[in-house]
């Protein structure tokens, strides 16, 4: 496939990392991990032995970190990037850049102001850690490697623009949204919780210890308020400033046939992602954005398990308006021809949807009736609770049962597969069909009483795949077929 | 549709036999103490009737409903009586095929061939195929996936090289 040969970059020889990297390459968590044995050692001593030894040690590990820095290099080759390093024992790590999956460009604050960054590889490995980590490289350096690196100029479209198309530009007040609508102020009610807890003890204390003093009841219900405004308050500041740093003048260009994700205030990352290599797109409506006319979008490409090691194997647009999330996540897919309506699913699913509805509520009754027995003595007050719980939380369940029912629709069509389901949080996930690595069709004795089954598309790397849950039996069959129709040999054949 | 070697059978019951002997535990308990007769019936009586299910009607129950085949290039496979499963894997997705044999598998002959993609879970594992089946099976696969890659080399997939 090497008709188009790339325009070569240009070999270099082999190079050292910035000498930043002496000191940012040490990993201050497992120094302070040492300390207590250390200590206890040093402690067990005279300080005549202890303070030469302190001394030895330290300038031996120092002088140890500038060898190994001085013994590592890169060389980017036409090809490849190949890693030595080692003191003793050598070691050469050959990165082939066709197998590329996604370049990272960190830069954190300090690297900001010494003008380095932190370069991390990644490919299609099993493996969990990033391939090859550079700490740290000049930042020039860094940009060069990466323009080397970048598949686009391995595809042919070498020289092309380097600024590329804006596809999305999210707004600092946007960013703001999404950091005060995200999971992460999900602590919030937990902390509420956690002081009006306080808030009781401090009334029960008062009351037990003394019961003449309604005004001291009083400054504590006062103060417990307080206590909890102060508390929601600092937790949205926090999760407005973390967000806003993180996630702040956040943009994604096109550049040839590679999207360069850009985010950070003051830290820095910038990731290159060859669009071929997406795997799909999830358009996520939280409820709470939904009210507000947004949604937001994970990008997922093939790599290792998602969350291990630093690099994002899920790359997330923090905030969209809604009427813009479908066109956007088309836009960053390859080409793949317009998106066909979804289909809703058939009758015999709602009933499923509801009880299943009701049976994600059902801790709700175990809940109260748990907290009875701890408040109340009286087994008939626990029963009426726990009943009374039961009904309501399965009256809510219905209720999500059906609301999911409503949203859940599907298609395969043309060269996409794409489903939406969720009640409260509404996902969107769009998959070119190309990428399917496999199908595979479930069902339960339940499933098949109602001529239902689930239909599951796995793409490549950790993130999954698409699900969707009880189509219609002989649909979910079809669609497995007919996913695969390009991929059989008979297909392989007549192409040729 | 193809169907597992019988030897698998062996392998489940013994499954089975080995799963359910810590049902043992209760009655050999009973017995030790003392306990009424009754009751020490009742323990064996219920581990009997569990492993009865487990080595004596699971194992034939599952082996009826695995089946596989091998057309046009797609490696399907039906497992599960209850929770029933279909999967479909084409020879072009996948990246390594492995034959595993523990020491049961080998007392009856069979091994388990498992069928690797990028995706952990496309992957398909087909149980017990005769020693003999097994290496043949990998090797077609492998020799069809390679026939497979060199055809759709200038397909839809051009361009990215491993077809990720």
């Amino acid at each position: 496939v090497s008709e188009t040969s790339p325009p070569a970059p240009a070999p270099r020889p082999p190079t050292r990392l910035h000498p930043y990297g002496i000191v940012r390459g040490i990993e201050v968590a497992a120094l302070l991990r040492t300390v207590p044995g250390v200590a206890f050692v040093l402690l067990t001593m005279d300080t005549v032995v202890v303070v030469p030894l302190l001394v030895v040690g330290i300038v031996a590990g120092g002088v140890l970190r500038v060898v190994a820095w001085q013994r590592h290099t890169i060389e980017v080759t036409a090809t490849a990037v190949v890693e030595r390093r080692g003191i003793l024992n050598r070691r050469e790590r050959t990165v082939e850049l066709a197998r590329l999956q996604q370049v990272e460009v960190e830069q954190g604050l300090v690297d900001r102001m010494l003008g380095t960054a932190v370069v991390r590889l990644e490919t299609a490995s099993d493996a969990s850690e990033v391939e090859l980590e550079l700490k740290v490289l000049a930042v020039e350096e860094a940009r060069r490697l990466r323009a080397s690196l970048a598949p686009a100029a391995a595809t042919g479209s070498g020289e092309a623009a380097p600024t590329g198309v804006e596809l999305v530009r999210v707004p600092l007040h946007h960013v703001a949204i999404a950091s005060l609508t995200g999971r992460r102020l999900l602590v919030v009610p937990a902390l509420l919780g956690a002081a009006f807890g306080l808030l009781q003890d401090l009334e029960l204390g008062d009351r037990a210890t003394d019961v003449a003093s309604d005004a001291v009841t009083r400054l504590g219900f006062v103060a417990g308020l307080l206590l909890a405004a102060v508390v929601v308050v600092l937790t949205a500041l926090a999760a407005l400033v973390t967000g806003v740093l993180r996630d702040g003048d956040f943009r994604i260009r096109v550049v040839g046939d590679d999207l360069h994700v850009r985010r950070g205030l003051l830290a820095t990352r910038e990731a290159v992602v060859p669009r071929g290599r997406l795997q799909l797109v999830a358009v996520h409506h939280g409820w709470l954005r939904r009210l507000l006319g947004f949604a937001s979008l994970t990008i997922h490409s093939a790599g290792g398990a998602g969350g291990g090691g630093d690099v994002e194997r899920q790359l997330t647009v923090p905030l969209v308006p809604t009427a813009r999330a479908r066109a956007l996540a088309l836009a960053l897919l390859p080409d793949a021809g317009p998106l066909p309506d979804l289909r809703p699913h058939p009758p015999a699913a709602l009933r499923r949807a509801r009880v299943r509805g009701i049976v994600r509520c059902g801790w709700v009754p175990l809940v109260v009736a748990g907290l009875g027995l701890a408040w109340s003595d009286r087994a008939v007050t626990v029963v009426w609770l726990a009943v009374a719980a039961a009904v309501a939380s399965s009256l809510v369940g219905w209720w999500l049962g059906t609301a999911d029912h409503r949203r859940r629709a599907s298609v395969l069509a043309g060269e996409w597969l794409a489903a939406r389901s969720g009640a409260l949080v509404v996902v969107e996930v769009l998959a070119p069909v190309a990428k399917a690595q496999g199908t595979v069709v479930w069902s339960s004795p339940l499933q098949r009483r109602r001529g239902l089954a689930t239909l599951r598309v796995p793409v490549a790397g950790h993130g999954g795949g698409v699900t969707v849950l009880d189509l219609d039996a002989e649909v979910a069959e079809a669609w497995a077929d007919d996913l695969l129709v390009p991929w059989t040999l008979s297909a392989a054949n007549a192409a040729r | 549709v193809e169907r597992l070697d019988r030897g698998i059978v062996r392998v489940w019951t013994v499954v089975g036999l080995v799963v359910t002997a810590p049902l043992l535990v209760p009655g050999l308990l009973l017995l030790a103490a003392g306990a009424p007769s009754g009751l020490v019936v009742a323990a064996f009586v219920l581990w009997a009737v569990a492993a009865a299910v487990a080595a004596g009607v699971v194992p034939s129950w599952r082996y009826r409903h695995t089946g596989w085949r091998l057309v046009d290039g797609v490696l399907e496979v039906r497992r599960g009586a209850l929770l029933r499963s279909h999967s479909a894997v084409p020879v072009f997705r996948i990246q390594h095929v492995d034959l595993q044999q523990g020491p049961l598998d080998r007392w009856a002959g069979v091994r388990s061939l498992t069928v690797h993609t990028a995706a952990p879970a496309a992957d398909v594992v087909l149980p017990g195929l005769r020693d003999a089946d097994a290496e043949a099976l990998r090797g077609r696969l492998l020799e069809l996936s390679r026939q497979a890659v060199v055809a759709h080399g200038a397909g839809p997939e051009a361009g990215t090289g491993d077809g990720v």
